[in-house]
């Protein structure tokens, strides 16, 4: 069967974008006020700053961008980056590389007892990540009782050093950027996920794995956090079993000023990248501005809540799962959508 | 999946105090000392702290919504109260406080029914903005100190804690707020189906912005106490009280979907941890211990729940088994159904 432009005249595939424009503009309107702020020069070491702070933050909102797209919620990515980072500076720098991959399989493995609870135990994702947030703290301090431990110093250089002039957590943003837009149009997995968003019911009547889609949305959600775990612990050089504590609201909130919506099914991976950067530009913004730092929390959540404002307003009508799963059969069947 | 027992009000209210007494039961037999009338009447009274602050919560929840500024709200009431202390205000200052909470409870509630903000955000947002306010405000340290009245209320002791009968007295108070006043039959009906709300004309906004406010109030009053605790304010006082106040007010039976559940519940809920987390203290279990068995207790309360009086939740989870098992539609067929 071959499918025209006629066929299918009314699937403006650009829409889905523009979720990512809000946050990508304000990123870049702060960009502009924070190197007018500078005097027109954004050293070097400003640009490592903010995009070092943005990066842990752009992991784990990654992460939780992909269980909300479901409609989901975790709670429980604090406690998991707080676990990860503990590991990292508990396993002996002489295994290499076996304390990373030790993190990134605890986070999954709290993935995973999220998902299981969530898909199979069918109980609300809010108190299930709850609870869990709770027992991977608990176990968190079991690895590191104490702020301390010693990072493996490669890391500092692999995740938030510079390579030549540019600061290699730039680099990972962008890979991240890419990354989220591969996962959500070039997978099965990123379409079920917003189908499943949309509605529960109606993507398992058209076939929608949705119990696995799930499970893989938690998992996913742990490695990111386990990956932000790892990213902090080479940025301090240390681990720290209640770091994550703030990543747990800031995650939602950089997922929301990213322009996914919070009811699942509508939204960008890249763009919740660029909320990250957001939230770390207006820190920085605010610094050289040489207001009160304090005034960081009001500003931030004046923007959360003006994000969604924004949200409700204007993206009423953008496409969602549904009609990306008809391209994605359509594409499946003819190999391309014309 | 169907609960196991028959649905009505006096099991939903049964099963979590059939669950206080079994674990109180097991904490007496097996720990030697556990039970006495002190450590009973101490154990209610750190019950009751949790147990006040969750009013705003149990009723932010059955509205379907959720209240996630309570720790910043509280953090500010009590810098405010302290200073307020420190200018000679007295204790005029705890109700004044009151009433702050209460309005930026309604600033909350006024922004999830008129701008259609999801509760979630809303109070995101306005706890960082509190968060800001309290550092602006307090510029990183508190001043003053507590007043005789939130002394009183929350340290001294008739027979039994001045707290308890507080705490005791407001439980009243909300349930028959909830259970008799056409706001709170309001508040049931809109968290069960707010568009069948809607089209039966229920004063639907005026009913969210009094939930939140009632919640801020709450908030508030749990500043109060703890201010009259520790005799001062600092800062971060209301952060380990966030996620506690919704896991008591889930553990307790209410539907974290809203339109289920009661405050009576909820006290269930704050006896229920306040006595597993001094029964763990006595067995010296450590922190990162409690913080597992803590988490372990919340979904082990939700599975009892969920099997024995919830149900599956409804909204949000769809219920294809449901669906497949009454109707014995199939996948097709519900595909079928469902194409135009």
């Amino acid at each position: 069967m071959i499918v025209g432009p006629a066929a299918s005249p009314a699937l403006p595939r650009y829409i889905p974008w523009s979720r990512a424009y809000i946050p990508f503009a304000l990123a870049a309107v702060l960009v502009l006020v924070d190197i007018g702020q500078r005097g027109g020069n954004l050293s070097h070491f400003q640009i490592l700053g903010i995009a070092n702070s943005a990066l842990p933050l752009a992991l784990v909102g990654m992460g939780e961008a992909i269980v909300i797209l479901t409609n989901g919620i975790d709670l429980s990515v604090g406690a998991i980056v707080g676990l990860a980072t503990g590991i990292v500076a508990v396993v002996d720098q002489a295994a290499g590389i076996l304390g990373i991959v030790a993190a990134l399989a605890a986070g999954c493995v709290a993935g995973l007892i999220n998902g299981l609870l969530v898909s199979f135990g069918r109980m609300a994702s809010l108190i299930v990540t709850l609870a869990t947030g709770s027992i991977f703290g608990g176990f968190a301090l079991l690895v590191l009782p104490s702020p301390g431990g010693v990072a493996p110093s490669w890391l500092y250089h692999a995740t938030v050093g510079s390579l030549g002039a540019v600061p290699v957590a730039t680099l990972w943003l962008v890979a991240l950027v890419i990354l989220g837009w591969l996962i959500l149009r070039r997978t099965s997995f990123g379409i079920f996920l917003q189908c499943l968003g949309s509605s529960e019911t109606a993507s398992w009547a058209a076939g929608v794995p949705t119990r696995r889609t799930t499970l893989l949305a938690y998992m996913s959600s742990g490695l990111f956090a386990a990956l932000a775990g790892v990213t902090l612990a080479g940025l301090t050089g240390s681990g720290d079993p209640n770091i994550g504590n703030i990543y747990i609201l800031n995650a939602i909130a950089v997922v929301v000023v990213g322009g996914t919506d919070l009811f699942g099914g509508r939204g960008t991976l890249s763009g919740t990248v660029f909320g990250a950067v957001v939230l770390s530009l207006v820190a920085s913004v605010l610094f050289t501005s040489g207001l009160s730092t304090n005034i960081q929390y009001i500003v931030t959540g004046g923007i959360v809540i003006a994000a969604l404002l924004a949200q409700t307003i204007k993206f009423r009508r953008t496409g969602d799962g549904f009609s990306r799963l008809s391209t994605w059969f359509r594409r499946g069947r003819t190999g391309r959508v014309s | 999946m169907k609960p196991l027992l028959r649905n009505s009000r006096a099991v939903e209210i049964a099963v979590p105090y059939i669950l206080v007494l079994i674990a109180l039961a097991l904490a007496v037999l097996m720990i030697p000392g556990f039970g006495s009338g002190s450590h009973l009447r101490a154990i209610s009274a750190s019950a009751a702290y949790i147990g006040i602050i969750a009013i705003g919560q149990t009723v932010t929840i059955l509205l379907g919504g959720i209240d996630l500024s309570v720790a910043y709200m509280l953090n500010l009431a009590a810098v405010v109260l302290t200073a307020l202390q420190a200018a000679e205000w007295g204790n005029g200052g705890v109700f004044l406080v009151i009433l702050l909470g209460a309005i930026i409870g309604a600033l909350n509630g006024a922004g999830i029914a008129f701008l259609n903000i999801s509760p979630l955000v809303m109070t995101l947002g306005m706890n960082s903005i509190l968060q800001g306010a309290t550092l602006l405000y307090t510029n990183g340290a508190p001043k003053g100190y507590a007043p005789d009245l939130a002394t009183t209320l929350s340290t001294d002791s008739i027979g039994i804690p001045v707290v308890v009968l507080l705490w005791l007295g407001l439980a009243i108070v909300v349930t028959v707020l909830l259970k008799t006043t056409t706001f709170g039959r309001g508040l049931y009906s809109v968290g069960s189906n707010r568009v069948a709300s809607m089209l039966c004309a229920l004063p639907i906004k005026p009913i969210t912005i009094t939930a939140y406010a009632i919640s801020g109030a709450s908030a508030a009053v749990g500043a109060v106490l703890l201010v009259g605790y520790s005799g001062q304010a600092y800062l971060g006082m209301g952060d380990n009280y966030l996620l506690p106040s919704i896991a008591i007010v889930v553990i307790g039976g209410t539907s974290i979907f809203g339109g289920r559940g009661s405050y009576i519940q909820t006290i269930a809920g704050a006896l229920l941890i306040t006595l597993a987390e001094s029964a763990l203290v006595t067995v010296h279990i450590g922190n990162a211990g409690k913080e597992i068995m803590y988490g372990v207790i919340i979904l082990l309360m939700m599975f009892i729940n969920q099997l024995t009086v919830l149900g599956n939740p409804g909204v949000g989870r769809p219920s294809r088994w449901r669906s497949r098992h009454r109707t014995g539609t199939s996948r097709a067929s519900v595909g079928a159904s469902a194409t135009p």
